[in-house]
């Protein structure tokens, strides 16, 4: 962008992708806002929002696409994924089947943008007693290079590192 | 595409003018803006000055304009604060521009929003539930668990006792408590098998020839096992052969296993007993069909009521028929059997009593 390249400002547009009722867009109202509510409003098409992060030196606005989630009568539709320079996968930490979806969607999201930075989190993590996902398969995708964050919407518990953690690998600092 | 008339491109034009409020952007190549006009303000497109880049002034084109690819690419429903709800579609103009046309999504967006909140949230109760279900199976399984745990001691003393010089109205009494104590072993075990099966048939299935059980020794064993409470009661057991002879063990080798597939025979033989008038027969017959081999349990009982046979396989459903058990047994069978590749059914027996039948795929 001709203003990006004249100042030190820079613009990055980042997705959340993950099943239905994940935590999305709590996530972005805690991220944006600092707001969260317990009602579920299920997102229609995608929601836009941005926030200016500072990373060192640099003041990044992030135009954060929050998508729709997938379910069985829906599949996520990756043009809102065009010109995504990273995304957050985000799953349910008590809904196992949400982390194969989110898997399933990366392959998608590859297949659409190419390879490009991204961060599984793994939303409601206040909720411990009904956690399903096991410390083993948090594991296997590690093994596999995936960044994964604990995250609450709720309490607010890593939604600033989840985001901040996909900046750093936006901006190439691993 | 055929030619629109003129009448069909008006009526479309006014519809589309009227309810969706469009507004429009062209561009040149970079994505700077040439032209605009609609409803600009309803999508806060109203500041963007001519020569101004579009990506820079509603970030929510940034990284979109200019793009490559198709020829046109369709975003719906893309909500911002401060806007209406568009569907944003955008398309190339020859090689020098783009053009993107808003529309307003606002009535789509709520017809949508409704079905799929609906949707969603029926598919979270209904997880939900399961959740609750697997969870008090859990906790039903330990506390059956937890009871088996005295029963045995009571059964063991019960047991010693026997030994003992007992007059005879002692003995008639300690026979009614060693017979109650066994029957509610009995039932405590169909209980834990039918949890285990449960949570068996989760895992995958393969057939072990060599392992593979003889359906004629397991039918033979619960036989035996089973002679006794048949002797009490006065009820006949007959088994009966159709195909090669008993010693062809290979050929009567079925998928399964065999303490599980001697449970699905006994099972069903109970159920026989138990409806069973005195100085009747239980007829177990077994049936080589080439790929699968078939058992039947007939008895001459009253038969299964028409009401009652629906739900005969499912858990917990036997205990309508009022003789005292849970319901358990036949449910054990079904997904025992079922979890083998095999199927199960209840039928007429040829003398008006119930015939249960059960069929299993040869392990070779």
């Amino acid at each position: 962008m001709q203003q990006s390249r004249e100042s030190q400002y820079l613009r990055k547009k980042v997705c959340l992708l993950g099943a239905f009722a994940v935590g999305k867009t709590s996530l972005v109202s805690q991220f944006v806002k600092g707001i969260y509510s317990d009602k579920y409003l299920t997102t229609v098409g995608v929601k836009v929002d941005q926030k200016s992060v500072v990373v060192g030196p640099t003041e990044i606005s992030l135009a954060v696409w929050d998508l729709a989630g997938e379910d069985e009568f829906q599949k996520v539709n990756m043009s809102y994924m065009l010109g995504a320079r990273g995304y957050l996968l985000v799953a349910d930490g008590t809904r196992a089947e949400t982390v194969e979806t989110a898997r399933l969607l990366r392959e998608r999201a590859e297949n659409t943008v190419g390879k490009i930075p991204f961060v599984l989190v793994l939303n409601k993590a206040d909720l411990t007693t009904d956690w399903e996902i096991e410390d083993a398969s948090i594991a296997d995708l590690q093994s596999q290079g995936w960044s994964i964050i604990r995250s609450s919407a709720k309490t607010g518990e890593g939604v600033e590192d989840a985001f901040s953690k996909l900046v750093q690998k936006m901006l190439g600092d691993k | 595409m055929s030619e629109f008339p003129q009448p069909v491109i008006d009526y479309l034009r006014s519809l589309e003018l009227e309810k969706r409020s469009p507004a429009w952007l062209l561009t040149d190549s970079a994505g700077d803006l040439r032209e605009s006009g609609g409803d600009l303000a309803e999508y806060a497109l109203d500041k963007i000055a001519i020569g101004e880049n579009v990506a820079e002034r509603a970030f929510f084109l940034d990284g979109i304009i200019p793009f490559d690819g198709g020829k046109s690419i369709v975003l719906e429903c893309v909500q911002t604060d401060g806007a209406h709800p568009a569907d944003i579609h955008l398309f190339k103009l020859g090689n020098d521009g783009f053009g993107i046309v808003f529309l307003d999504a606002n009535e789509s967006q709520t017809r949508q929003q409704a079905v799929q909140q609906r949707g969603n949230e029926l598919n979270l109760s209904y997880r939900k539930l399961q959740k609750e279900i697997q969870k008090k199976e859990v906790l039903l399984h330990c506390i059956v668990h937890d009871l088996g745990g005295p029963l045995m001691g009571i059964r063991g003393g019960f047991e010693l006792l026997e030994r003992e010089a007992l007059s005879d109205e002692g003995k008639v009494l300690l026979e009614i408590g060693l017979r109650q104590a066994r029957r509610q072993e009995q039932l405590i075990s169909e209980i834990l098998q039918a949890f285990s099966a449960e949570i068996a048939s989760l895992d995958a299935f393969q057939i072990d020839p060599a392992l593979a059980p003889s359906v004629i020794t397991a039918a033979k064993s619960a036989i035996e096992l089973l002679k006794p409470a048949f002797d009490l009661a006065q009820v006949s057991i007959k088994l009966d052969l159709e195909g090669p002879p008993p010693l062809e063990q290979e050929r009567w080798r079925v998928a399964g296993e065999e303490s599980r597939l001697q449970r699905v025979f006994a099972n069903l033989m109970e159920n026989g007993l138990r409806y069973s008038p005195a100085g009747s027969t239980v007829t177990v017959k077994l049936v080589d069909e080439g790929p699968s081999v078939l058992a039947t349990i007939e008895d001459q009982g009253p038969g299964v009521p028409a009401e009652v046979q629906p739900q005969l396989f499912q858990k917990l459903s036997q205990g309508k028929r009022g003789k005292g058990k849970v319901g358990l047994g036949l449910y054990f069978c079904r997904i025992t059997v079922e979890h083998w590749g095999g199927e199960i059914g209840q039928k007429a027996g040829t003398s008006g009593g119930s015939c249960f039948w059960f069929r299993l795929p040869k392990a070779a």
